[in-house]
């Protein structure tokens, strides 16, 4: 009797941990894998007509670069199932990379009728990361927490052709990354251009004329005392008298000649008060002795 | 056996001294969830700040007493507080900040609208109640359990100021986004999501870009720094500082890494709270090339040099700065001159220009801010005089003939007083 209590609770016992392992074996086969099936790619033009139709097969690319026109846009549907039956993930999304600025811009994929469409346009792109022309990689997101892995699919790479001045050196940021952002507020170098110096005519014209102008100096100097008829006979007539004013009135023309290249007037003006009596009163015993021999001729 | 006594007391009245600018106040959701941090907080003590750890909602909290500050600094850890206890509230941090404090705020996924509104105060926009960031292609494991919010992120800012050395591991996140406006003088993003990520709300519709907030435009750590210099660093994980992260090993990619957000929260607390990154500009002088002392003025066409100190503190430390893109401007309300100054790997940075041919009354602008480094604001005004009278180039060569008819006039003068006087 206590033998068979004992089969009883065995057998039961076994019962218990064979189906324990089972359900953990069920368990263990529920996460199924996300899978995306039917994936069209549409470039549309500016009217809505679709230029060009692409059917996909993941993992194979299906873009070859072609140019997505300004008012156009880039459509891809396709739909998603999960273990064989069709699923709602929680992110299908379309980013398109840009290859010259490295942003991303995203579209949202909408459920209609059972496939998920997206469309993105370069006026979606501008609104999220600026004008930026060029080629974009294109790459398509699906994912869903309750699968561990979700699907990248690259579509492949397309162009964006942007209305208005999209070639500026510098698009205006329209987004912050940690990889794009401004790392300090450095401003363009300015160094003042200073007015040129006014143009000067050629040294010899200068010297020309100034050679011209002593020529009547030479004139004076040379031929007035052969034509007039000088005679230095009636020096001895007073001679210191007229030593004393011609030197007088030569210190008064170097006087002239050191104020303009040294002194200030405040320096000169005293000299040439001092000089001038000097030269009036050597002048006045000069003429008065050669007046006087004058009278002594007649 | 009173004088080791005394002298022990005065020890410890100088330490605590030292301690002084370094007290920093920790609030918490709850006070008796303060061993989850212990980690972090050990890292800041090892630094040398002193941290008060508090409940936020404690009757006796109190940041300000009869108009000093009791704290230097605080660190909001309360994602889900709608109001605080004691005399602080909004306004209260608001005016820590204006007054040159630093504050640390992290959230998560139940961020209050009180904390929300504080960090669009910062200039942070976090995302609403309930997102979390998600991404598919770069999450992380955490003991074994998959979790799609658990992010592995490495695109962090290239300010090793701000950030610390380059990190081979990832650093761990889990928590909200947030934005930045492009135009933002103050904010800097210090760690983006990933491009494959996105921030979302399970329960709502998704949103459509720009206002979903996806990949790397979604900024997981901001780090704003006011005008003043005090830094505000929004942080959307609270749970990237607590000790189950810092010591985490996760598996990410394929591999199993340890994760890097000891040394990085280390690095960034530290950076918040101006113990790094600090730049102190002085002794701004000029003068003319040729004599030392600064005069009153210039005048017009002067070569002079421009000289100022700048250094580096680093924990209490000072270096000299280097860097090449300081700028000085010579203005007079629109800069004549613009150009960067070159330092001498002693912290003086110096540039020799001459003086601009326009008189008037100029003014030395220099107008420095370098991403993780304090703002240098320095002006200095100089007059500029015109050539005086004497001045301007003498005996030039086109002159000539005009020297030659003056003296030639001169010349000649004297010559005909002979002839005048002795004629026959």
């Amino acid at each position: 009797m206590a033998f068979l209590r004992w089969a009883l609770a065995a057998l039961v016992v076994q019962a218990a941990v064979f189906s324990v392992i089972a359900q953990d074996a069920e368990q263990a086969q529920v996460v199924a894998e996300l899978s995306i099936s039917d994936v069209k790619v549409v470039i549309k033009g500016a009217d809505g007509s679709a230029i060009s139709t692409l059917t996909g097969t993941y993992p194979k690319a299906v873009l070859a670069n072609p140019q997505v026109p300004a008012a156009g846009s880039l459509d891809v549907s396709l739909s998603v199932k999960k273990g064989g039956e069709s699923f709602k993930p929680q992110q299908v999304m379309l980013m398109l990379k840009s290859k010259s600025l490295g942003l991303a811009a995203y579209a949202v994929g909408k459920l209609k009728s059972g496939s998920y469409s997206l469309s993105i346009n370069a006026a979606a792109v501008e609104k999220q990361i600026g004008k930026a022309a060029g080629e974009y990689e294109a790459t398509l997101l699906v994912g869903d927490p309750s699968t561990p892995k979700g699907i990248s699919y690259a579509l492949g790479t397309a162009e964006l052709l942007f209305s208005g001045a999209s070639n500026a050196p510098e698009p205006a940021a329209a987004v912050r990354t940690a990889k794009f952002q401004p790392a300090n507020n450095v401003k363009p170098d300015i160094t003042h251009i200073f007015r040129a110096p006014e143009k000067r005519p050629p040294a010899i014209v200068s010297l020309v004329f100034a050679g011209l102008a002593l020529v009547p100096l030479a004139i004076v100097i040379l031929y007035v005392p052969l034509a007039t008829g000088v005679n230095f006979k009636a020096w001895s007539a007073a001679p210191l008298a007229a030593l004393l004013f011609h030197g007088g009135l030569a210190a008064m023309l170097l006087l002239y000649l050191l104020f303009w290249l040294k002194l200030n007037l405040a320096q000169t003006l005293p000299l040439a008060g001092a000089g001038g009596l000097f030269v009036a009163g050597s002048g006045y015993m000069l003429l008065s002795a050669l007046s006087t021999q004058r009278l002594k001729k007649d | 056996m009173t004088r080791p006594l005394l002298f022990g007391l005065a020890l410890l009245a100088i330490l605590s001294n030292a301690a002084a600018g370094k007290s920093v106040l920790m609030l918490l959701q709850n006070a008796n969830t303060a061993e989850r941090f212990t980690s972090f907080v050990d890292g800041l003590s090892a630094a040398g700040f002193t941290v008060d750890i508090k409940g936020y909602k404690d009757s006796g909290l109190k940041l300000r007493e009869y108009g000093t500050w009791l704290y230097d600094h605080l660190i909001l850890f309360a994602p889900k507080a709608e109001g605080f206890g004691g005399s602080i509230d909004q306004q209260t941090i608001l005016d820590f900040v204006d007054s040159g404090h630093n504050v640390l705020l992290g959230v998560n996924s139940d961020v209050s609208e009180t904390m929300r509104s504080l960090a669009a105060e910062f200039g942070v926009d976090l995302d609403d109640r309930g997102t979390k960031v998600y991404d598919h292609f770069q999450s992380a494991t955490l003991d074994g359990k998959e979790d799609p919010t658990l992010i592995a992120a490495s695109d962090l800012v290239d300010a090793p100021v701000i950030v610390g050395g380059p990190y081979k591991e990832p650093i761990l996140f889990r928590g909200v986004a947030a934005v930045v406006s492009p135009d933002s003088e103050l904010a800097t993003v210090v760690l983006s999501a990933p491009a494959t990520a996105y921030s979302h709300d399970p329960k709502k519709s998704m949103l459509e870009p720009p206002s979903l907030m996806a990949g790397a435009a979604a900024s997981l750590i901001t780090a704003v720094q006011a005008r003043n210099n005090a830094r505000m660093v929004v942080s959307g994980s609270v749970e990237m500082f607590s000790n189950s992260f810092l010591a985490a090993t996760v598996t990410a990619g394929g591999k199993s890494t340890a994760t890097a957000n000891k040394d990085f929260v280390n690095t960034l607390t530290r950076w918040t709270f101006q113990d790094r990154g600090v730049l102190v500009a002085s002794n701004m002088r000029h003068h003319l090339l040729g004599s030392e002392d600064q005069p009153w003025g210039y005048r017009v066409n002067d070569d002079v040099e421009f000289l100022v100190d700048v250094m580096e503190v680093e924990g209490g430390e000072s270096k000299p700065y280097k860097a090449d893109d300081v700028q000085v401007e010579f203005i007079m309300l629109n800069p004549y001159v613009r150009q960067p100054l070159a330092h001498d790997g002693a912290g003086t940075f110096s540039l020799r220009f001459k003086v601009p041919d326009v008189y008037g009354v100029f003014k030395y602008v220099v107008d420095y801010s370098h991403r993780g480094y304090s703002y240098i604001k320095l002006t200095h005004q100089v007059p500029v005089r015109p050539f005086k009278h004497n001045e301007y180039e003498r005996f030039l060569v086109c002159a000539y003939p005009y020297y030659a008819s003056a003296l030639s006039m001169m010349a000649g003068f004297f010559v005909l007083g002979f002839y005048f006087l002795y004629t026959k």
